[in-house]
């Protein structure tokens, strides 16, 4: 056991204090909208928190730490396409100005309101199916992580995740998006102090000349050059480029745990604020550890030592930590988790109670659910979707590098919900057959990758950009078709 | 230093300290926000 009885104390305090302050907030949920979106009271502040502590996991310091140890200083240029997204969409209010107005609470919405019903069902149940299945990756990776920081032996590794998750599930089932944000805030404090913290220790751990000496020995030019041997043609150039910066876009109008952060802010101007100075965070959010990883590197390098990519980041900490400070540590990593798995079971388990059930309830019965029943169904659902990522995790064997599966689970929907959204709110003429096409199209290559990811791994990047490319093209040719044979359009125009 | 080196020197202080800055700035004012909020 790594962890000192100081160090366990201050983690027990951390999770009591946290699913007590989650759970208070129970008797402000009234209706689905309180739930959902905390009845569209978030102010900048507490948004830009939220957004943080939703996309900032264990699991996002390992996959951006194993880019780091495996791929060197080359490898920060993935923390720029997420800043060129946040800053074009929060300068210029393309597609969220016109969404933010709508006053939806999941872009489904938006294809029910654009195309037609079955559409709504289609992106649903696809973003669903990617955003679980992305879902259910995090437990199994972060175990790992739990198991090398803390010293707890793998037989209880399971009943440890168990434990976690369900502490997140019932203090988020009750509060919804209003416990969510209230915790997300004691997070945010404790996380970014670990952050700060295990940065400044790193550097002083082993030096920054005895890193980039590591990384220039081993790796050459192509460590510190990220378009080595040439632009078009290095792991980093201008095709990774242009397909992480597409993905970003869509990242930000389509994933629901983002969105969710747009659609609960208090007005249009909030939104687009909180996704400017998202940009700058961002930046942080993948250079910090994309940083440990490479400290990581230069670190067992020097020991002569052999880890693995994923094990670099834990065993770097158990090293590097002054005792005392590694209970505080690990309360700031499990704070990262806690908050990203309760944004991600309300997020996914909304999509499947609003755009799935309840689509298909409105189906067979011609009316919506109360918003109680809803609130019912939501809560079902999301213990339905923790249960699922606790056996995908014990039974999916991951290969290849984790930030390409995270990617490409996304990408099934990515494509087509950026295309559909962008052509209905911009292109007149975009109609229903169109948007199944898109969907269909853009969900085809990251398949390809998913069944097998070992053989077309070194062409991530085309089927990254090949995704929008040929859900542009269905659209377009599926609109044109439709145009042509079907009636007027009578889709509702956006703009 | 080479080129990159200066750059992603740059790159790693500037990002860790926006976001200390920033972080000490979202936590200072979202405080009064959770409290009108709730």
């Amino acid at each position: 056991m790594n962890l000192s009885y100081i160090d366990i104390i201050i983690v027990i305090i951390y999770v009591i204090f946290v699913f007590f302050a989650g759970s208070f907030v129970k008797k402000y949920i009234k209706g689905i909208d309180d739930y959902l979106v905390a009845g569209r009271s978030m102010g900048f502040n507490l948004g830009l928190i939220s957004l943080m502590c939703t996309e900032i996991g264990m699991i996002t310091y390992m996959y951006y730490a194993e880019l780091g140890f495996q791929a060197g200083f080359a490898s920060l240029i993935v923390a720029l396409p997420p800043v060129v997204a946040y800053f074009f969409l929060g300068k210029t209010g393309f597609i969220i100005k016109p969404l933010l107005e709508m006053q939806i609470k999941t872009i489904p919405e938006f294809f029910s309101k654009k195309y037609s019903k079955g559409v709504r069902f289609y992106i649903g149940l696809l973003m669903a199916v990617g955003g679980i299945l992305n879902f259910g990756v995090f437990p199994g990776v972060e175990a790992r992580f739990i198991n090398i920081v803390t010293g707890i032996p793998n037989d209880y590794l399971l009943v440890t995740m168990v434990v976690l998750l369900t502490i997140v599930l019932l203090y988020t089932l009750v509060g919804g998006m209003v416990s969510v944000i209230v915790t997300n805030y004691i997070q945010y404090a404790i996380l970014s102090f670990g952050m700060v913290f295990i940065t400044i220790a790193g550097v002083f751990a082993i030096g920054w000349s005895e890193i980039v000496d590591a990384v220039t020995y081993s790796m050459g030019a192509k460590g510190m050059n990220p378009f080595y041997p040439s632009v078009s043609s290095s792991e980093f150039g201008i095709g990774f480029l242009i397909w992480q910066i597409l993905e970003w876009i869509a990242l930000l109008v389509g994933w629901q745990a983002i969105s969710m952060r747009l659609f609960s802010s208090k007005n249009t101007k909030t939104g687009q604020k909180i996704y400017r100075w998202s940009g700058l965070m961002f930046l942080s959010r993948a250079v910090l550890p994309i940083f440990w990883g490479i400290v990581a590197f230069g670190y067992f390098a020097n020991q002569g030592k052999e880890v693995t990519g994923l094990d670099s980041l834990p065993l770097l900490i158990t090293q590097i930590m002054p005792s005392g400070l590694l209970g505080l540590i690990f309360a700031g990593l499990l704070a990262a988790s806690m908050s990203t798995y309760a944004s991600y079971l309300l997020s996914w388990s909304s999509i499947v109670s609003q755009d799935i059930i309840g689509s298909v309830i409105k189906y067979i019965t011609g009316q919506e659910l109360s918003s109680k029943k809803q609130l019912l169904v939501s809560r079902i659902t999301m213990a339905a979707v923790m249960i699922f990522i606790i056996w995908w995790s014990l039974f999916h064997d991951l290969q290849g590098y984790l930030y390409f599966y995270l990617q490409m689970t996304a990408m099934l929907f990515i494509p087509g919900t950026l295309i559909c959204v962008t052509l209905g709110i911009y292109w007149k003429k975009a109609r229903t057959l169109g948007a199944y096409l898109a969907i269909t199209f853009g969900a085809l290559p990251p398949l390809l990758y998913l069944f097998y990811p070992k053989q077309v791994e070194s062409y991530a990047s085309e089927i990254g950009w090949g995704g929008f490319l040929i859900a542009l093209f269905g659209m377009v040719i599926g609109s044109v078709i439709q145009n042509m044979i079907g009636p007027k359009n009578k889709n509702k125009e956006i703009a | 230093m080479g080129f990159w080196e200066i750059v992603w020197l740059v790159t790693i202080v500037f990002s860790t300290l926006s976001f200390t800055f920033m972080s000490l700035r979202v936590l200072y004012f979202g405080f009064g926000e959770l409290k009108f909020m709730l």
